[in-house]
């Protein structure tokens, strides 16, 4: 059997570099489970926080763009070697299911095409069991990689 | 009596910082001012492409609380399908206001906007759609 699908290969190191310690992702308990070269597609493990929900229990509709975002970012990030990101210009998401307050959830993210002056991102989160919650699809302009300092707007 | 968009917050709604600041029924337009946390940051340095959504869902559905309070089918609150946004400028660490509308509210499907505005510049920073399925408030019956 092939196992690629279930064990991606490890997140490039200057990827996870531009990333670490960014303060969205301890609020959206971001953990990087590996990076497929073949497809482009980063997969992450997410902790939802309590003051990510509301009165129903799950993760406020809004916030949920968040984790989209963020493992459809990497994917670029991880794609370039970390060298550049995403800058986001549109986002289109479909809210499927609650994402109940205190659960882990698993995201991935692939870079659908990335041209030299745009960029089209796609998303999606499950249960761990592997039931659909959320689908994002994005269209962004790439940018050098960021720091806190540097845009990376240049 | 305070009315519940006024001053009750759920725990995403205390963590960004939203105070409200005025309700136009004749327009069904909420106004709020966030405060973003730092935890929100990017590597950029500014807020989260992604998490810039949650301002714009906590106005939107605030402005449908809003507008349906005393209404014959009761309060409501969107549980929401979709949502659209357009990014048009960076979110800074710094206050913004936002303000949401209710586009029409029918009995099964709402559809809701809003936008987010730099609060020193005025300059429009992002904007929503979304389609929500308007349900009780969690509670309240």
């Amino acid at each position: 059997m092939d196992d690629s699908e279930n064990n991606p290969g490890a997140f490039p190191p200057l990827a996870i570099d531009s990333v670490m310690g960014s303060p969205h992702s301890e609020t959206l308990g971001s953990e990087f489970l590996g990076f497929d070269e073949e497809t482009a597609t980063a997969t992450m493990r997410f902790t939802v926080k309590d003051e990510m929900t509301t009165w129903r229990g799950g993760v406020q509709g809004g916030l949920v763009a968040g984790y989209l975002d963020d493992v459809m970012g990497y994917a670029y990030v991880a794609a370039t070697g970390g060298e550049q990101a995403p800058l986001n210009l549109e986002i289109s998401m479909k809210l499927i299911g609650l994402i109940p307050r205190g659960s882990t959830i698993v995201g991935k993210g692939w870079v659908v095409r990335a041209g030299r002056r745009v960029i089209f991102l796609e998303s999606e989160l499950r249960t761990e069991e592997g039931q659909l919650l959320a689908k994002a699809s994005s269209t962004a302009i790439p940018t050098m990689r960021p720091s806190p300092t540097e845009t990376g707007m240049g | 009596m305070t009315k519940i968009w006024e001053g009750q917050r759920s725990p995403s709604a205390e963590l960004m910082g939203s105070e409200y600041v005025a309700f136009d029924a004749e327009r069904s337009e909420l106004t709020t001012r966030f405060t973003p946390p730092p935890s929100f940051a990017s590597p950029r340095g500014a807020v989260q492409g992604g998490l810039i959504a949650g301002f714009l869902d906590e106005v939107m559905g605030g402005a449908l609380l809003a507008s349906t309070e005393g209404s014959e089918h009761g309060m409501k609150l969107p549980l929401n399908l979709d949502m659209n946004l357009t990014f048009i400028s960076m979110v800074p660490l710094a206050p913004i206001i936002a303000k949401g509308r209710v586009v029409k509210a029918g009995k099964r499907v709402a559809f809701l906007e809003g936008e987010l505005y730099d609060e020193e510049s005025g300059k429009l920073l992002a904007r929503a759609t979304s389609t929500a399925l308007p349900t009780p408030v969690p509670g309240a019956e």
